[in-house]
């Protein structure tokens, strides 16, 4: 827990662009709602790469909202198996459970439609939200959580130091 | 845009996916075994080991070794142990997530084996309830001690009698209310009086005679109105000593019904003694049943999908994972998982079967062919032959229709336990075997039949002293059988059943015990009549003078009856007989 704490302040406490952590907070919402083996999940992996997004903020954050996801299993299967029961979409679903791209996601499980429909549904308010947030968070925390002894034993790490190099390098999402 | 796209990182994310595939390859067999053992251990409720898989991609097909399923109700030994299966998968339809094999070899298939450790049970047996234990237990055969049967047992004839006698008294206090309402001697006194003056009045000539007659009549009409009344009272009384008579009769049986429930209770009855294979091997019966109707519930979604229809939709439980699976018409229908045939060889101890499965599926609606099963011994070594055939057929889930029969000839017996009653334990420990099990099962009902003819047959019945006598002269006789036939019938419902247990063994065993029970019995009887009746002979006695009193009521109203009946004539007469009187 400590340690996700400290991950959190780096990412946090580095240069790295406000909107790209965000952006990378929103795609792990979705990707730790839907199965860990799931095959949106390796596309939701190829645009995290591909894009300029915050590739820590991304894992950190999908292995949070992974267990937030084993919370909301009752209220996911809730909004999945009332989708799919719903008489004015069976058309569509019976059309994509006979195509084999779609059969493949495992649409027609509810947690799984559920979990995908309530990420893609917050996945803007959380982009918008958290870069709210981490805009006010430098503008009026950042310097106090500095001077923390926490802060400190952290950029004087090792590991920070490597990490400051590969964000450099665009991976930890900075240009 | 440039400054959103971050070409490295199509590298990134290629590495990515090769080291995850590269890693998936190489532990596959290990999580193939991992996914077998966990989806097994959730199926069966016990520990289910798999020693090795293995797993080829072209063509796509497992192999596994080694597979142990834990018996949940003896979690030291395997319930089946199976050397090897392999298969091959359907990969296009794997994509569509259905797990589709057409054939699938399984050899080496064991039954009973022991385990090198105990199995974990996830999911324990369902305990036998307490009315089926009792098959198992047989009835006390030493003299019991009738002042703590007494003392223990609640006599229900004191209190009948105490109740029987309360309804008497207050029969008797409500006809003696009655019967004052009814005409009284001054009545009745009354009533001469006006005959005497009906005939003075005779002698007083025309004008006498005018009056008499009006008098006359009133007269008859009083006398007749209340000879009505006393009629009705005693048809009513009739009734009602007749009540009493039949309760008084029941209080006297009472006695004698508390004597023979207890006897019954704490000696053989004469029903039990007719059949003692119920009360002996009952209990064994009912225990290798109870494991059939355990497995077949545990293997049930293998042939059944739990779930539930919406419309066109219909909602299904998956075997493992969250959530429901929602699944919709499709444009071929195929099942979601689909066994088309086992080619199994099972060797239990009798020597080597083999046989087909067809057609394991939850999904029997969707393939619209039952669950079919038919195994033959062939070049067993310790039978002559054996025959498994049945069908599963739950392709209706609401209106399931089961059947198997199974015939085994010369089967040649070792050590099989009958009976594991402390007190008499019975076990054959050699003979020759011929078994017949023809069961059915659908909604509503279960019915079954198994019959077993053992020829050469060798009972081994050992066991503490605690049967005394009668376990003494069961076992002598016992050991003399040779030849045998064991009926079990099975009738009930799916979810309560009955098995009833006969045998030709009756017969010996009530010949050899028959009248030591008897004797048994006739004391206990004695004794336990004796003390009922210190408890209940006064409460008897007052009982019956309370029905004395009720039948005096009815003695008075017949002579009030009498009474009356004389009366009227007497006014008849008294008129001249011109009145015409009842």
């Amino acid at each position: 827990m400590i340690k996700m704490i400290a991950n959190l302040l780096k990412i946090l406490n580095s240069d790295a662009d406000p909107s790209q952590i965000s952006l990378a907070l929103g795609f792990a919402l979705v990707s730790g709602l839907l199965p860990f083996f799931s095959p949106l999940n390796l596309l939701l992996l190829f645009i995290v790469f591909i894009l300029r997004v915050n590739l820590s903020a991304y894992f950190l954050g999908t292995a949070f909202f992974t267990g937030i996801a084993t919370l909301l299993d009752p209220l996911l299967h809730r909004i999945g198996l009332a989708l799919l029961t719903a008489a004015p979409l069976e058309g569509l679903w019976t059309a994509l459970y006979n195509s084999t791209i779609w059969r493949i996601q495992r649409f027609n499980n509810s947690v799984v439609l559920g979990g995908l429909v309530f990420g893609v549904l917050c996945f803007v308010p959380l982009v918008f939200l958290s870069n709210a947030l981490i805009r006010r968070y430098r503008e009026h925390v950042l310097a106090w959580v500095r001077k923390t002894r926490l802060m400190q034993a952290i950029t004087a790490s090792k590991f920070y130091d490597i990490y400051s190099k590969v964000s450099g390098w665009g991976w930890g999402g900075q240009a | 845009m440039k400054r959103w796209i971050r070409w490295p990182g199509l590298i990134g994310f290629t590495l990515f996916v090769v080291v995850t595939v590269a890693l998936w390859f190489l532990f596959m067999d290990a999580l193939v075994r991992r996914a077998v053992e966990k989806a097994g251990t959730a199926l069966v409720g016990a520990e289910v080991d798999l020693a090795h898989a293995h797993v080829t991609l072209v063509p796509l097909g497992v192999t596994l070794s080694g597979l142990q399923v834990t018996d949940p109700s003896a979690p030291s030994t395997n319930s089946i142990e199976v050397s090897r299966i392999a298969f091959r998968l359907d990969s296009l339809n794997l994509f569509r997530r259905k797990v589709i094999i057409d054939e699938m070899a399984a050899e080496g298939m064991r039954f009973g084996t022991a385990r090198k450790r105990p199995g974990k049970v996830v999911v324990p047996p369902p305990k036998p309830p307490e009315e089926k234990k009792k098959g198992s237990a047989l009835p006390s055969f030493t003299m019991p001690d009738v002042k703590k049967v007494l003392q223990e047992e609640k006599l229900e004839s004191p209190a009948f009698i105490e109740q029987a006698q309360a309804d008497l008294k207050k029969k008797s206090d409500a006809w003696q209310k009655q019967m004052a309402s009814l005409p009284d001697k001054a009545a009745l006194d009354a009533y001469q009086e006006r005959i005497k003056k009906l005939k003075e009045a005779q002698k007083g000539g025309l004008r006498g005679l005018t009056s008499a007659g009006a008098d006359a009549l009133a007269l008859t009409k009083d006398l007749n109105r209340d000879l009505d009344t006393v009629k009705k009272a005693k048809a009513a009384f009739n009734t009602d000593l007749a009540a009493a008579k039949a309760l008084v009769e029941k209080a006297e049986r009472s006695p004698v019904e508390d004597v023979r429930r207890i006897a019954d209770k704490y000696s053989i009855s004469s029903e039990g003694l007719a059949n003692l294979s119920q009360t002996l091997f009952g209990g064994s019966v009912h225990g290798w049943i109870d494991k059939g109707v355990l497995w077949y519930g545990r293997l049930k979604p293998l042939f059944e999908r739990s779930g539930e229809k919406k419309g066109n939709v219909q909602t299904a439980k998956p075997l493992r994972g969250k959530g429901v699976d929602v699944r919709f018409r499709e444009e071929r229908p195929l099942p979601d998982f689909l066994i088309g045939t086992v080619k199994a060889s099972l060797q239990p101890e009798a020597g080597t079967f083999t046989g087909i499965i067809r057609n394991i599926t939850p999904d029997q609606d969707v393939l619209g062919k039952p669950l079919t099963f038919a195994f033959t011994g062939s070049g067993l070594k310790e039978a002559q032959a054996a025959d498994i055939n049945g069908t599963l057929d739950h392709r209706k889930a609401y209106l399931p229709d089961d059947a198997i029969e199974v015939a085994v000839r010369g089967y040649r017996v070792n050590n099989l336990a009958l009976s594991s009653a402390a007190s008499l334990p019975v076990s054959l420990q050699e003979g020759t075997m011929d078994l017949e099990i023809k069961g059915k099962r659908d909604a509503k009902a279960i019915s079954a039949r198994c019959v077993a003819r053992v020829k050469g047959a060798k009972l081994n019945t050992e066991g503490d002293e605690s049967g005394g006598a009668f376990a003494k002269a069961i076992r002598s006789s016992l050991e003399k059988v040779s030849a045998f036939t064991l009926m079990a019938d099975i009738t009930g419902t799916p979810e309560n059943y009955r098995v009833s247990v006969s045998s030709d063994l009756d017969k010996v065993m009530k010949d050899a015990a028959g009248s030591l029970v008897r004797e048994q019995r006739d004391r206990i009887e004695k004794e336990l009549r004796k003390a009922v009746q210190e408890k209940t002979e006064a409460k008897l006695a007052g009982m019956k003078e309370g029905l004395g009193g009720l039948g005096s009521q009815g003695g008075k109203l017949d002579g009030l009856q009498d009474r009356l009946n004389s009366l009227i004539k007497e006014s008849g007469s008294s008129a001249g007989g011109r009145i015409k009187l009842r």
